[in-house]
């Protein structure tokens, strides 16, 4: 019996993919058509097309600094900025994953220059990789969403392949997710890109955007059979993607900007509720001001009180806000959350607890207090104050 | 009264004597040393002098000098004589001149690792170097592994960790693999079977990525007593290995004594229990102020030993604390706690499973007595090796259970004192298994077009895969191109990962008592049959198929069952084929469609048949790598001419070789199946068929082709001396199963067989 037939009798594979269709090369004149040269680098010919966007340029990005745990330079000058984005054949990490498209965009005077680097075949990666590293090292700061722990990994694994060893290293990152997360992560309903460019005013995206489990099909079909039609659909994805990362950028310098110092606490202006809850938790990581910090931190949980009380606020935001308040011996905030907290979440441990302190030590109301800590079956605390009160 | 007293008075005692197969002393041997080979780091000398050894043992200055040579070697000697120096000294020494350099441990387990870490450990602080060691495996933290990845000198882990966790991220770890010197294999005998294929890859892999990088780590080995660890070694090397088998340590004169509890059932088979007798054994050694381990088979019967030796604490005068368990299960602290009372003496005796089998340090007691066969002659040793000082007297005793192998083992004891009687086999080509670690291999490195893996051209299965849309061949590469991430579907432990779980209802929340692959669960847990598990009787209620599970219930009757399986064998290739003394032996591929149909129940004792039912359960296809024996065309009538049966003769056969071939080839008895055809559709002749029972086989076939001879031989000696009459469980099975003339038949057929008749 020969190998392939062996072949066959053991590995029983999945439908081939290819449906019997013989291997066709992607298509010049197809490309062509979307925009896509040919052009010569140094390390070999690279396919990429080139777009200019009118999207004004960020101002400084120091205010991100509130934001961020990984310091960014904040001197960062506009032109210092790459944005980046990746697609690739599959999700899974490793070594096998490869970035077949990678967007790249800046600010020029023009507005945003936008290049997308597309990968006709795996051999051609090398000198994608290679013509990419020459554009990166223009760069003091790339930005993407998401990329710190995906994109970014990937590229530097794929350059390891390539011997390209250190690939981007000289670029400082500034992953866009977790400031999303941390600015709007409460009040969004998930944290995806199309969900927060939304919110940053960015409305351009397709309704007919390309879901993401077809991407690495795409691909694929566009390299063995040279098929563009889902290609030019990752295409445009991808360079939304890029538009939207400029828009979030912007919002969220923006958005920051209410952290700077002097910290004066919440605009005259109205700012949902779960927003200002998410102020107030990044000033209180502010370690530069400590005092300042904690008052400005208080006055954004109170501008946030009344609709979080309407609006069916968590536990967790009683928690946050309890904290904030008691820095700043805000005790009859305090008093009034504690209450409202078990009223709509029921007794807690952590609330009697907190009730019971408080007016043991702060509101000196040892009635109210010995009733918190029966609830909480502190013996201890409740025979002191129950020896109080026959006092 | 001492232990050498005590073996004095077994010596006169009759009833003892009277079920000892075998009473073995091997004689005290003195130490062989050498001086520190010269190429050795004065540093390390100096310590190791600090640390009181003076000189080296000769199979320790050997393997120094191997390695200074750059040969590769593996290190073949028993349990307890300073293998782990092989290894460590060059290594440290290699890192001592070069602080880049990095050396890859690999152990079967996670227990093994963290122990040797320790070793290391502890030579590294004497040493003074900044020389890191860490142990890579599924409970390191995140936030420890990047650490390990860029500052581990010595990095120590475990095949499936390799397999999944390490390969396919080697970007993650361009330190250790741009500067890997070293990869070291210990216990490389447990790397055989559907196992040790798998481990052969993910070493080529493993050889593959470093040679990317620029590497060429030497391999060193360690392994128990075989009888091919060059073979062995070599698959998993991926190239020639010396053997380094002259050991140099002392050794006390030791005892090895066999027993076999006296028959309480001649038909079935049956002996007295082995724990019990264990357990009688044990109280006597414990009384004679000897420290000792004992061996148990399952976790169950740890805790019984445990149980029973604790109680008897009266009559052997020892305290409760200085008596215990030790198995999977108990915690880390517990475990160090058990070695460390060991090794200070505090603990007395140790009940164990084979968890302390493996090099784990607990010191060098007195006597190990084992509560069953260990399964191989490799594994026996290394438990015995648990008992013997390198000046005291020492004593290791095997308690058979009734099994068929326990019994081989215990009635042929020149087979196991013969030096190193059996060889492991592995198969790194088997198609199902290379082409797993292919494609793992393509996820981790493009494969160049001409490129080889594992020495074997392989262009032809990556053009094949890139046909099925897996790879991708560009102008002169193949790419992965599956969104999948291939290590993750490929287990290395297991090559058909599916087996039945048992479920005793009767328990409280249905207590899973064991497992099953699906072949044997069709035979032996379709509905209605009566499954005999750990000497009870219990009732399959019901088989859910679909989902892999047997519903039990624990009864008492007086009959089993037993189902009969029609099985359809087709040879697909006929690779090699030899005249054998006794009609021709051949080798190749088969497939096999069978199906479970009826099954008789069968009354215990008289062996009537007293009733029959019907069995729906689906047809199972297996394609595999086949060993057979083909008989001449006038087997039939040579045996008629004495009223025996061809038939019976090649059931009774079957039933043997099934039990006997897997002791020679280091294989458990489910990982060969036997069939026998009074007319093989293929060879036209009565033939009897051994094959792989995984699918494309790993080795085992090809092993009994080429150890036939001595397999046959073993298995007529065996015959010979079973004293059952006409047929048990221990040799050709019970006369209703393989008929009345069974075990007359298959003796005629093995003589007519071995190489002197």
């Amino acid at each position: 019996m020969d190998l392939r037939s062996r072949l066959a009798r053991f590995e029983p594979l999945n439908k081939p993919r290819d449906d019997g269709r013989a291997p066709t090369p992607p298509d010049e004149a197809a490309l062509a058509a979307m925009g896509f040269v040919t052009v010569a680098s140094a390390a070999g010919p690279v396919c990429l097309r080139s777009a200019l966007v009118r999207i004004a340029s960020p101002r400084s990005l120091a205010p991100l600094t509130r934001v961020l745990t990984a310091p960014v330079p904040a001197d960062v000058p506009a032109d210092g900025i790459l944005l980046l984005d990746t697609e690739t054949t599959g999700l899974a990490g490793g070594t096998g994953t490869l970035a077949f498209l990678v967007g790249t965009a800046w600010w020029d005077g023009d507005g945003l220059r936008v290049r997308q680097y597309l990968l006709t075949s795996p051999s051609a990666e090398d000198a994608l990789l290679g013509s990419l590293a020459e554009l990166a090292a223009r760069f003091a700061v790339v930005v993407t969403y998401n990329g710190q722990t995906f994109d970014l990994p990937l590229l530097r694994t794929r350059g390891i392949l390539c011997r390209r060893r250190g690939m981007l290293d000289g670029l400082a990152g500034l992953d866009l997710l977790p400031v999303a997360r941390r600015l709007w992560g409460r009040r969004l309903p998930d944290c995806r890109q199309a969900t927060v460019e939304n919110e940053a005013g960015c409305t351009h995206r397709g309704a007919d955007d390309i879901p993401g489990h077809l991407i690495p099909a795409a691909w694929w079909n566009f390299v063995r059979h040279g098929e563009t039609g889902t290609l030019r659909e990752v295409c445009e994805h991808n360079l939304w993607d890029l538009q939207g990362m400029a828009a979030i950028l912007d919002a969220a310098i923006v958005r920051s900007r209410l952290l700077d110092a002097p910290l004066s606490g919440p605009p005259s202006g109205p700012l949902p509720w779960q927003d200002a809850w998410s102020l107030a938790r990044l000033c209180e990581r502010r370690a530069d001001a400590p005092l300042e910090a904690r008052s400005a931190a208080a006055a954004w949980i109170v501008a946030a009180l009344p609709d979080a009380a309407r609006q069916e606020a968590p536990p967790r935001f009683y928690a946050d806000a309890v904290r904030i308040l008691k820095r700043v011996r805000d005790w009859e905030r305090v008093g009034t959350l504690l209450a409202e907290c078990a009223q709509r979440h029921g007794p807690s441990p952590w609330a009697h607890l907190e009730a019971a302190i408080l007016y043991e030590h702060r509101l000196r109301d040892p009635r109210r207090a010995l009733a918190h800590a029966q609830e909480l079956g502190d013996e201890h605390r409740a025979a002191r104050l129950r020896a109080r009160l026959v006092d | 009264m001492n232990l050498a007293q005590l073996l004095d008075r077994l010596r006169a005692d009759a009833t003892f004597l009277d079920n000892v197969t075998r009473w073995e002393v091997l004689p005290p041997r003195e130490a062989r040393t050498a001086d520190f080979p010269d190429s050795l780091h004065p540093r390390l000398v100096s310590t190791l002098r600090e640390r009181g050894i003076s000189e080296l043992y000769t199979h320790q200055a050997e393997a120094v000098r191997a390695a200074a040579a750059g040969e590769p070697f593996v290190v073949v000697t028993p349990t307890a004589s300073g293998k782990t120096m092989c290894y460590n000294l060059p290594v440290l020494d290699t890192i001592l001149r070069d602080p880049q350099a990095r050396a890859l441990y690999l152990f079967p387990t996670k227990a093994l690792s963290q122990d040797q870490m320790h070793e290391v450990h502890g030579v590294i602080t004497d040493l003074g170097a900044d020389i890191k060691t860490y142990t890579f495996d599924g409970d390191t933290p995140e936030t420890a592994r990047r650490a390990i990845r860029s500052s581990g000198h010595i990095v120590i882990t475990n095949p499936d960790m390799l397999h999944q966790g390490v390969l396919p991220h080697h970007t993650l770890w361009v330190k250790l693999f741009e500067n890997l010197r070293y990869v070291v294999v210990d216990e490389v005998h447990h790397y055989r079977g559907v196992f040790g294929s798998h481990v052969a890859n993910v070493l080529r892999r493993l050889r593959r990525i470093a040679r990317f990088y620029g590497a060429d780590p030497l391999f060193i080995g360690c392994s128990a007593t075989i009888a091919n660890p060059g073979e062995l070694a070599a698959q998993l090397a991926g190239g020639p290995v010396r053997v380094i088998d002259d050991n140099g340590a002392p050794q006390g004169e030791k005892h090895v004594i066999f027993y076999n509890p006296p028959v309480v059932n001649r038909e079935l088979g049956i002996r007295r229990s082995a724990v019990k007798e264990t357990r009688a054994l044990a109280e006597r050694f414990l009384a004679a102020d000897a420290q000792m381990i004992v061996f148990a088979r399952s976790r169950t019967r740890v805790e019984l030993l445990l149980t029973y030796l604790a109680r008897a604490g009266r009559r052997t005068g020892i305290r409760s604390g200085e008596v215990r368990g030790y198995r999977g299960g108990y915690l880390p602290t517990e475990r160090r706690a058990i070695e460390q009372g060991l090794r200070d003496g505090t603990v007395r005796a140790v009940v164990s499973t084979n968890a302390l089998e493996l090099g784990i340090d607990i010191g060098r007691l007195d006597v190990c007595v084992m509560c069953g066969y260990a399964g191989t002659v490799a594994s026996t040793w290394q438990q015995a090796g648990r008992a013997g000082r390198s000046r005291n007297l020492s004593v290791a005793v095997l308690v058979a259970t009734s099994s068929p192998l326990d019994q081989y083992v215990v009635a042929n004891p020149e087979w196991f004192f013969a030096r190193a009687p059996e060889s492991a086999a592995v198969d790194p080509d088997n198609l199902v298994i290379l082409v797993s670690h292919l494609k793992c291999a393509a996820f981790e490195l493009p494969f160049d077009a001409g490129e080889q893996f594992g020495g074997r051209d392989v262009g032809e299965i990556l053009d094949y895969l890139a046909e099925q849309g897996v790879l991708h061949r560009d102008a002169s590469r193949y790419h992965w191109m599956a969104e999948t991430y291939p290590a993750e579907d490929v287990s290395l432990r297991s090559a058909a990962p599916e087996n039945v779980v048992i479920i005793d209802t009767d328990q409280p929340r249905g207590l899973v008592i064991g497992e099953m692959d699906l072949f044997g669960a069709q035979e032996m847990l379709h509905d209605e049959a009566v499954y005999i598990h750990g000497g009870r009787q219990y009732h399959v209620d019901k088989l859910d198929w679909e989902r892999r599970k047997a519903y039990v219930k624990p009864v008492q009757v007086d009959y089993y069952t037993d189902a009969q399986r029609k099985t359809e064998l087709r040879t697909l290739t006929d690779d090699e084929s030899l005249d054998a003394p006794y009609g021709r032996k051949g080798l190749g591929e088969i497939g096999l469609v069978s199906k479970v149909t009826v099954y008789k129940k069968i009354k215990l004792g008289t062996h009537e048949n007293v009733g029959a039912g019907r069995v729906h359960l689906p047809e199972m296809e297996l394609h595999t790598t086949s060993f057979w024996w083909e008989l001449p065309a006038d087997a039939h009538a040579w045996l008629a001419a004495s009223r025996l049966d061809l038939g019976d003769a090649l059931k009774g056969l079957a039933h043997l070789l099934g039990r006997v071939a897997p002791a020679f080839i280091m294989a458990d008895p489910s990982d060969i199946h036997a069939l026998p055809m009074v007319k093989s559709p293929f060879t036209d002749r009565p033939t009897l068929y051994l094959y792989d029972a995984y699918p494309g086989g790993v080795g085992y076939a090809r092993r009994i082709f080429l150890q036939l001879d001595e397999i046959t031989a073993g298995a007529l000696r065996h015959l010979e001396r079973c004293t059952c009459g006409h047929g048990c469980p221990a040799c050709v099975g019970v006369p209703a199963d393989a008929g009345a003339t069974a075990r007359e038949g298959a003796r005629r057929l093995l003589a007519a067989a071995s190489p002197a008749g």
